[in-house]
């Protein structure tokens, strides 16, 4: 069968551009944090395989850098964790507008995200 | 009660002369090198100023990470270091654990783990934190949360005295940072939120016996008030206080449980023979059950260092109807206020205020607002030196079991403990702070001995914008102050507030830590963002500098707690469990290396 050339450079060419889009989405979050957020994720998971859960906290991780800036995903990640600390601190991010906002973004990112890497 | 050993008592005694003398000369001498971060504050007018200029605002932008330590305890991590010399002295959020770690060798020399009952952690109302450790005549005091105040070997971690300080049983417990002054070690108390009466108390250094304690609410000689010649700003001018000027301002015997609790950050002017700290709320948080002014919770206190007696005292918020607890460090300088060279002493309220006194004698100076959004009041009467407080803010006023709507600041303040710093060389205060308001409904509680005693319920929302530059919906800012005029030099807006300390250095930076886990870098000029680098964790700890081997180092510790799948692992079953729900740490091994940790920078060869 022969494929037309143009059909196939067009091809190409849209597959740069997603590699090229896809690519600066991911990598607009500095490596360490990447590392460390897999790192952590992993360890939630002790029973797992841990090459499994690279893959899978990689996954989630991607995720939430296809759909919000690294700024952005440093606001979402600090009022989730920010939810656990003990006494008045904690209260100051629980029980104010912007941390419950910001906590429930992260969790809906979260969720969809963990059916789509299929992490349990 | 356990004083001290016998043999150490008998050492202490024997050489008591001699010995007091040189710690204090022995103290002055580290804190004036600045290779060494002698005191938690790095000297005793609590500046947080370091003479260092290897890192400057040109350069401060290469700065990397040279090292870290994990101290492998979970929940926050306040304080900072200490150090001296080749050693750096480590602290740990509960149990309170300490490392000597030797410089030269990257090796922990000692280390001290107390033992100390569990059942200490459910009476901490605000996390499980330790404000950092002390030093003197060759010891490491260390201020447990269980209240023993116990002094190591600086050599060996060896204890050479143990004393106990309170009764945690009673919901007293400590998390300051025991102070080093002469040869005096002196420590507070924590449960304001307990009915504790707060109290300030002084130990000796070479034997740890109890040499005074001053109590913030009660009868003269408790507090060690000479009605004749302890004095407050009244009137326009400084007068006695006059008998019973706590007691008059109880009902009954409410003071017992008065709360006025002592868990700052405290000052010392050798030349005045003076400390200087801030006493917290009354007790309990609904203003209905406890009428009158309260004194003296909220104030700012002046006590002689060897008698404790009391030199002057000034109450900022009378009848604290907000929880507005006003233990924040009082900083010391020698500045122009209002054109006139002063020994002032300066203190940024949790009640929104930046006051300015004159330390030598209290005579109210400056106070001003350091967020534009403080509504509680209007302003403060220069004359009267008290608040004028807006009808509509006045949870008293409009009662129990109603919801005062709208309150700025929030509970935790305009600045909460976190600790600012002042540059001699721009004479300019560096402020971390809130930008958050509440609304407050205050509640009847019983008095319980060993239990909470709050009595409001808050909810939180961030400021309205304070300035142009500020996004909608960010809840700090690091701001520059006047202290001299009661102004605001510079404000950066900061998505969360600000809760880790502040240091300036001689290179023209500020520096101070986030909630998302950022170290900054700010030009002392203007504000202007030089560098940031993300830790773990967030940062509630204070940042501090040293130098060893001729290189400038600068360090902070990160860690509050906040990984959410530990939260539930550590028993914060409800994630919204709030005071006193910390616990469980048995289950947490497996995750203690993401614990508090310490990251130390330096600039890349």
């Amino acid at each position: 069968m022969k494929f037309p050339y143009a059909v196939l450079a067009a091809l190409s060419i849209s597959a740069m551009l997603l590699g090229a889009s896809t690519r600066a989405l991911a990598f607009e979050y500095p490596t360490v944090d990447r590392v460390e957020f897999v790192e952590f994720c992993a360890m939630e998971h002790p029973n797992k395989p841990h090459q499994e859960m690279v893959y899978k906290c990689s996954c989630l991780i991607d995720q939430f850098a296809k759909q919000v800036s690294y700024d952005d995903y440093v606001d979402l990640s600090t009022a989730f964790k920010a939810f656990s600390i003990a006494g008045e601190h904690g209260n100051m991010i629980r029980d104010s507008s912007t941390g419950i906002a910001l906590n429930k973004r992260y969790k809906s990112i979260m969720a969809a995200a963990k059916t789509s890497c299929f992490v349990q | 009660m356990k004083l001290c050993k016998l043999t150490a008592c008998l050492v202490g005694a024997a050489l008591i002369a001699p010995v007091v003398a040189f710690a204090d000369a022995d103290l002055e001498k580290l804190m004036s090198n600045p290779a060494n971060w002698a005191a938690q504050a790095g000297d005793n007018y609590n500046q947080r100023y370091s003479q260092l200029k290897q890192v400057t605002a040109a350069n401060v932008n290469k700065l990397q990470v040279a090292w870290t330590f994990s101290t492998g305890v979970l929940r926050g991590h306040e304080g900072s270091p200490l150090v001296i010399g080749n050693m750096m002295y480590i602290h740990s959020a509960f149990p309170n654990n300490v490392f000597a770690y030797n410089l030269d060798t990257n090796e922990i020399v000692w280390k001290y783990a107390p033992r100390q009952d569990a059942a200490v952690i459910p009476q901490m109302c605000c996390d499980t934190v330790n404000r950092g450790l002390a030093y003197g005549d060759g010891k490491i005091i260390l201020q447990q949360a269980d209240t023993n105040l116990v002094a190591l070997d600086a050599k060996t971690g060896k204890v050479v005295w143990s004393v106990k300080n309170g009764d945690p049983k009673l919901g007293a417990v400590n998390t300051n940072a025991p102070h080093v002054f002469k040869d005096k070690v002196i420590t507070g108390i924590s449960g304001g939120e307990w009915g504790v009466r707060g109290y300030i108390g002084a130990y000796d250094l070479a034997s740890g016996k109890p040499v005074w304690r001053g109590y913030s609410v009660g009868p003269d000689s408790e507090m060690l008030i000479d009605p004749a010649k302890t004095t407050t700003w009244t009137d326009g001018k400084v007068a006695p206080v006059g008998a019973d000027s706590s007691l008059k301002t109880w009902k009954g015997d409410q003071w017992k449980t008065g709360g006025g609790t002592t868990w700052g950050w405290y000052s010392y002017d050798k030349a005045l023979n003076a400390m200087f700290y801030g006493s917290g709320n009354p007790s309990t948080w609904n203003p209905a059950q406890r009428p009158g002014d309260n004194k003296w919770s909220m104030t700012i206190w002046s006590r002689d260092v060897d008698t404790g007696k009391v030199n002057w005292v000034y109450q900022m918020t009378p009848y604290d109807e907000w929880d507005f607890d006003g233990i924040n460090e009082m900083i010391l300088s020698d500045i122009k206020v209002k054109g006139k060279d002063t020994k002032a002493l300066t203190h940024f309220d949790r009640n929104g205020f930046g006051y300015t006194l004159d330390r030598t004698n209290g005579a109210l100076l400056v106070a001003e607002k350091f967020d534009p959004a403080v509504n509680w009041a209007t302003g403060v009467d220069m004359k009267s030196g008290r608040p004028m407080t807006v009808a509509k803010y006045s949870t008293a006023r409009n009662g129990a079991d109603v919801d005062t709507k709208g309150v700025c600041p929030a509970a935790l303040g305009s600045k909460d403990e976190q600790p600012a710093s002042f540059s001699p060389q721009t004479g300019l205060f560096y402020v971390p702070t809130n930008h958050v308001c509440m609304n407050y409904e205050p509640f009847k509680v019983e008095y319980t001995a060993g239990q909470p005693y709050v009595g409001a319920t808050l909810s939180m929302f961030p400021a309205p914008k304070s300035s142009a530059s500020q996004q909608e919906g960010t809840m700090g800012n690091f701001i520059a102050w006047d202290g001299g005029t009661g102004k605001i030099v510079w404000s950066k807006p900061e998505k969360f507030s600000v809760w880790s300390g502040a240091l300036t250095t001689a290179g023209g930076v500020a520096f101070y830590g986030t909630l998302e886990g950022y170290l900054k870098a700010v030009n002392v000029k203007d504000g202007k963002e030089l560098w940031k680098f993300k830790t773990p964790s967030g940062i509630i700890g204070n940042v501090f500098t040293y130098e060893h081997k001729g290189k400038q180092f600068v360090g902070v510790y990160s860690g509050i707690g906040g990984w959410a799948g530990i939260g539930m692992a550590a028993g914060l079953e409800k994630p919204t469990d709030g005071l006193g729900a910390v616990g469980g740490y048995a289950e947490l091994k497996k995750y203690t290396d993401l614990g508090g940790s310490l990251t130390v920078f330096a600039l890349g060869n």
